[in-house]
């Protein structure tokens, strides 16, 4: 039995062996791979948000809280066209300039938002870590992360109103992680985490799950997979677009986009995927935002979206009449503004009309069809100097994609998250993770 | 995000110790990881960048008080048999694992409110002004809560001792 002297000494080695341990080798390696499984939000030029991360580090080392130092893990190589492209798969592509100068076009459909009456919950169920939710065959679907006991893994958990949930079934992706669900065709996409390494899982339903694409030492899996006339197409971390016929077997398209964001929609015309393409020029290269079509899996059309300055696109969506993209646009040396774009036919694009913003364009996060129309959510963003202003989340409608008006009303303080649409409900989830406490569903109904 | 890379490059040490301290070595990873993706999706909300390293060591400190609250209640499920057999084995091996098996059960009986200063102060590191502003109390509040939880640690052995 150890003495009331030295007791103080070991309460003294326990606590400063706390602040000796070291994380595993590969644990932020492991954290950044995971994060790039985020849907990503703007790319291809200084955004406010990244430019406030830049502002952190400074900080950050400025206080001396943490080490900040680290290579550059952006992926740069770049792979050349799989081997295994066959003369059948060889995609083709066709360009379209934009048609339509960058002025938005008046709606034929009074853009008056609709009255919604909001209602706040608080969501129930075994597990209170929500990571991603979709709705798929008529009812909601989630994962969540549910340690079990002795275990650390992940649950599938199913709900018929979005607001009370069961457990549908434990550990659906073995000893892996997973994380980001995904509708494509009829089938539902998980992505998961194993170690660093990403793996692809596949059901059919949400109960039963199939390890469909397992680990490949080039990291060029796809992180998102769309289905069009029975093929599927991902898209990689990096690098061209693949396309595969069974799944097992993906190929490089050769003519489809390079640097496709990590979104992929589905609509009236095929599948329509946001690229900002590198294009040389005499002075080097220029960021080119455009939009891909496939209809078929094979063959893709690019349609530039600005021929004259830069253009963004950070969120898109479809109903089965028309494509719509929401973003930022400006001048090639000047300030970018909020801007929407509409397309029924997934290659011509014209710019929607929006409502003005001084400074800073909102940075959209969500949209979705409803009721006949869209909504979408963002997030008010700051000049890359200047903190984030910390605002209501802004909500905009529109009853066809060609005008967007604000939509009043609702949460004030919560910042947008998933909106998921059920018949005349929308549903935006929200959790406070910097704070205790239970997921918020804010449930939105037509007014009367 | 490479700037944000960049931060989690150099913050992974400090969280890291913080969530082992509170839930253990084969949680803390996934924990650190959770910790990271919350920033990142929350980063909008954030107003002043000089805050960014209390705002993240509070993000670490509810994910690990939510991951202990699950955690108990697995246990509590759990209680009939397996409670009782590991007070069984604890009491058979205490002269083996000695003191510092006491003074991790000394740490474990802590309040939420003295763990996290403990463990913001001596694992992640913070100055007690940095833990004050990561837990949103008065400095004097966070040196109080410091003392008193190393007290309560300390008696604590002594009373396992008697």
């Amino acid at each position: 039995m150890t003495t009331d002297r030295e007791r103080p000494d070991a309460i003294d080695e326990y606590l400063s062996e706390m602040g000796r341990a070291e994380p595993p080798p590969t644990l932020a390696h492991d954290t950044i791979e995971r994060l790039r499984l985020e849907p990503s939000r703007r790319s291809g030029r200084v955004r406010p948000a990244l430019a406030l991360v830049a502002v952190l580090a400074v900080a950050v080392v400025a206080v001396g809280v943490f080490a900040v130092a680290g290579p550059d893990l952006t992926p740069t190589a770049s792979l050349a066209p799989s081997d295994e492209a066959s003369a059948s798969d060889a995609p083709s592509a066709t360009v379209s300039p934009p048609a339509t100068a960058p002025v938005a076009t008046p709606s034929p459909i009074a853009a008056v938002a609709p009255t919604l009456t909001w209602t706040r919950h608080e969501l129930t169920g075994p597990s209170p870590n929500l990571e991603t939710i979709v709705r798929f065959q008529d009812r909601f679907l989630a994962i969540v992360r549910a340690p079990a006991a002795g275990g650390d893994g992940r649950s599938m958990l199913t709900s018929e109103d979005g607001l009370q949930w069961q457990t549908l079934v434990t550990s659906p992706f073995g000893r892996d992680s997973g994380g980001l669900l995904s509708v494509a065709g009829d089938s539902l996409i998980a992505l998961a985490s194993r170690g660093n390494q990403t793996t692809v899982w596949k059901s059919p339903d949400g109960r039963s799950w199939e390890l469909w694409i397992d680990v490949d030492r080039e990291h060029r899996k796809p992180v998102r997979i769309g289905a069009v006339a029975g093929r599927w197409v991902g898209i990689p971390p990096y690098g061209p677009v693949q396309t595969s016929d069974d799944g097992a077997t993906w190929t490089d398209a050769t003519a489809g986009p390079t640097a496709a964001k990590p979104l992929i929609v589905e609509g009236p015309s095929g599948i329509v995927m946001p690229a900002v393409e590198d294009v040389p020029t005499d002075a080097g290269s220029v960021d080119r935002q455009s939009m891909f079509l496939t209809a078929d899996g094979r063959t893709f059309s690019e349609s530039i979206l600005e021929d004259a300055g830069s253009a963004i696109v950070d969120e898109a969506t479809a109903d089965e009449h028309t494509y719509v993209a929401l973003g930022s646009a400006g001048p090639p040396d000047g300030d970018p503004s909020f801007a929407a774009w509409w397309s029924d036919d997934g290659r011509t694009w014209t710019r929607a009309s929006v409502p003005a913003y001084p400074g800073s364009p909102p940075e959209p996060v969500a949209v979705v069809p409803y009721q006949g129309g869209f909504v979408a959510a963002g997030a008010p963003t700051s000049e890359s100097d200047q903190p984030p202003p910390i605002g209501p989340a802004i909500r905009w409608w529109s009853p066809d994609g060609r005008s967007w008006v604000v939509l009043e009303g609702g949460p004030e303080q919560t910042v947008p998250d998933p909106l998921v649409v059920d018949g005349p409900r929308l549903l935006m989830y929200h959790q406070p993770l910097d704070r205790d406490g239970p997921i918020e569903v804010w449930v939105a109904t037509p007014a009367g | 995000m490479t700037a944000f890379e960049e931060i989690v490059e150099g913050s992974t040490p400090s969280i890291y110790r913080l969530a082992r301290a509170f839930v253990g070595d084969a949680g803390a990873p996934d924990v650190v990881q959770e910790v990271f993706l919350a920033a990142w999706r929350e980063l909008p909300r954030l107003r002043d960048p000089d805050r960014f390293g209390p705002w993240l060591h509070r993000i670490a400190v509810n994910r690990c008080r939510t991951v202990l609250r699950t955690k108990v209640h697995v246990r509590e499920i759990a209680v009939s048999d397996a409670t009782l057999e590991g007070a069984a084995v604890a009491t058979d091996l205490r002269p083996a694992v000695e003191s510092r098996e006491s003074i991790g059960v000394a740490f474990a009986t802590l309040s939420d409110d003295h763990r996290s200063v403990i463990v913001l102060h001596y694992a992640a590191g913070l100055s007690i002004r940095e833990v004050a502003e990561s837990l949103g109390i008065p400095e004097g509040t966070a040196k109080s809560r410091l003392n008193a939880a190393l007290v309560v640690m300390r008696r604590s052995i002594r009373e396992d001792d008697r």
